[in-house]
């Protein structure tokens, strides 16, 4: 099923990077909407293998941890986000660290898995998240 | 792994692979505010949906 997740992926990737035609508030909030989808996405996947035997109630709990970790970083980053719009701020470098805070949030917080099973459902998550910075690093708009 | 399971799998994969296109194309005709509902309400959602997922 990897091979499924991989092109998840790459659509992903790709259509972020098609869609770098924006500006940095709009392109923090799409990344943001991404990961809110790819988590949503994530669960099904997850339902899906637990469901079929795949997934034991550790490894289900261990994703379930980390789906509520990201959801919790990313509505705490939308959240500075518009505040950060809010505030008059247009330029690339002011969304940037937030997108960064982001990722630092995720990371600090969120279950490690060895498991190749439970990583492989977490990929195109991380990919959604890592996916923010280069969207708004990429997107028309001032400094 | 019976080949029903695999394939149940590999479609509930697939349909969130379109979910994903759908979702970005989507987002084209929205206004900023509207991406920003949208979101919001789709957190809420995966909340109830982790929790749904854990009672399993």
């Amino acid at each position: 099923m990897t091979r499924f997740q991989t092109i998840l992926v790459l659509i992903l990737l790709a259509l972020l990077i098609v869609g770098c035609t924006t500006d940095p508030y709009r392109a923090a909030i799409q990344g943001s909407s991404d990961v809110s989808q790819a988590v949503s996405s994530a669960i099904k996947i997850t339902a899906s293998y637990y469901s079929a035997g795949t997934f034991n109630d550790a490894q289900k709990a261990t994703a379930a941890k980390y789906f509520t970790i990201v959801t919790d970083c990313n509505v705490s980053f939308r959240k500075s986000v518009v505040s950060v719009h809010n505030e008059g701020h247009t330029g690339v470098s002011a969304f940037l660290p937030i997108a960064d805070s982001f990722v630092s949030c995720v990371r600090n917080s969120a279950p490690v898995s060895a498991d190749a099973k439970v990583a492989s459902v977490f990929k195109a998550i991380d990919s959604a998240i890592n996916g923010v910075s280069l969207a708004i690093a990429s997107a028309k708009g001032g400094q | 792994m019976k080949p029903e399971v695999i394939l149940a799998i590999g479609f509930t994969v697939l349909d969130e692979v379109l979910a994903m296109i759908k979702h970005v194309k989507g987002q084209s005709s929205l206004t900023t505010a509207q991406i920003v509902a949208m979101a919001d309400a789709q957190d809420l959602k995966n909340k109830e949906d982790i929790k749904a997922l854990l009672a399993l």
